[in-house]
């Protein structure tokens, strides 16, 4: 079922790429090619590392948008997971956005996801504690709250 | 009659000196995101000002940050209270100096960028912070502690379209549930505005655009 879902997600028009990550920061299920594997996890990483940092003071994000020229990525954070999406029409955005709504809800009522979603559980602050730093990283993380 | 407006409209310092020139006892209460601020006036000076925790000339100057918020003016109303008993041209003055002064890193080039940003509807705070997560300038006192956590937001950003070999995000959103933020990457720093939770950002993002470009 999760591959229906990402196919309707899919099916908005110029979408080309759907991944759901862990909070681990593994992909589960994806639909779409145009970013390999290996970069949509560091991008979760880095989507993760925003959303603990803004965790740490105190805000729940629920939703980033990213606006290039010609490239927009969305990520939309729910419990224990996000959907990365990247589309290249900001007329979409809107119905993206209610989409992926609907999805979170369909993907908390989804027992084979449940199930992939409790192995791979963990706490996305532990991004702001393992992994590869920079400087500029670990100056700021170590002036979280 | 009250006076009504909105700080968006008309500068909190033109709105003193008019009230000084026109040799007014008023009242003038200032409410900018829920928080209230007050400014008294008797004839033609102005002897009191309260902004929670401020009071006095302190107070004053925190008010004079203000880019937004509502006010209004009541005439007749006397001072709880007498707090300020320097000349209504030099509190301004003074008020003026360390607005340039606080945070300002190159001059008053903020103070008319966030000027034209604030006539955007639905933009309700707006700072700057470097890629430290300082904070360059500010619209308003209180900003909270978001300013590391933004700074990182806007660095993960970058990081995020150099994966995609992409340079930074023009605009980078962050829908927090109770709050709207926009992110705009400015060489090493990031200009941060804080805008009402319906904003489209369809509408809102060319607009941002535009003032930036001047």
């Amino acid at each position: 079922m999760p591959e229906r879902i990402l196919k309707e997600i899919r099916n908005i028009d110029t979408v080309e790429l759907v991944a759901i990550c862990s909070f681990k920061g593994e992909i589960g299920f994806k639909s779409g090619n145009m970013i390999p594997d290996d970069e949509i996890r560091q991008i979760a990483i880095y989507l993760l590392r925003i959303y603990a940092a803004q965790k740490l003071t105190g805000n729940k994000l629920l939703s980033m948008e990213f606006y290039w020229n010609n490239h927009f990525l969305t990520a939309r954070f729910a419990d224990g997971f996000l959907i990365i999406t990247v589309c290249s029409s900001s007329e979409v955005l809107a119905l993206l956005r209610i989409t992926l709504n609907v999805t979170v809800a369909n993907l908390s009522e989804n027992k084979p996801f449940l199930k992939w979603l409790k192995k791979h559980k963990q706490d996305a602050s532990k991004h702001l504690r393992r992994g590869a730093f920079d400087d500029l990283e670990i100056g700021l993380i170590s002036r979280l709250g | 009659m009250a006076l009504v407006g909105n700080l968006k409209d008309i500068k909190l310092a033109n709105l003193v000196q008019l009230n000084c020139m026109e040799h007014n006892t008023a009242k003038l209460t200032i409410e900018h995101n829920g928080k209230y601020g007050f400014i008294y006036f008797e004839k033609g000076q102005v002897v009191h000002a309260e902004y929670d925790p401020f009071i006095g000339e302190d107070a004053f100057y925190r008010l004079l940050q203000l880019f937004a918020g509502n006010f209004k003016v009541e005439s007749g109303i006397r001072a709880p209270a007498k707090t300020i008993s320097t000349n209504w041209n030099n509190l301004l003055l003074e008020g003026l100096h360390r607005l340039d002064d606080e945070g300002q890193g190159s001059g008053s080039g903020y103070t008319r960028l966030f000027e034209r940003l604030y006539t955007i509807k639905g933009v309700k705070r707006i700072f700057i912070i470097d890629n430290e997560g300082r904070i360059l300038a500010k619209s308003t006192a209180e900003i909270n502690d978001m300013h590391i956590a933004l700074a990182l937001a806007s660095h993960e950003s970058q990081k995020i379209g150099e994966t995609i070999r992409l340079k930074a995000p023009q605009f980078v959103s962050m829908n927090m549930g109770n709050a709207h933020l926009i992110l705009v990457r400015q060489n090493e720093n990031t200009l941060v505005l804080d805008v009402e939770k319906k904003t489209r950002l369809d509408l809102i993002l060319p607009l941002i655009k535009k003032a930036l470009s001047g």
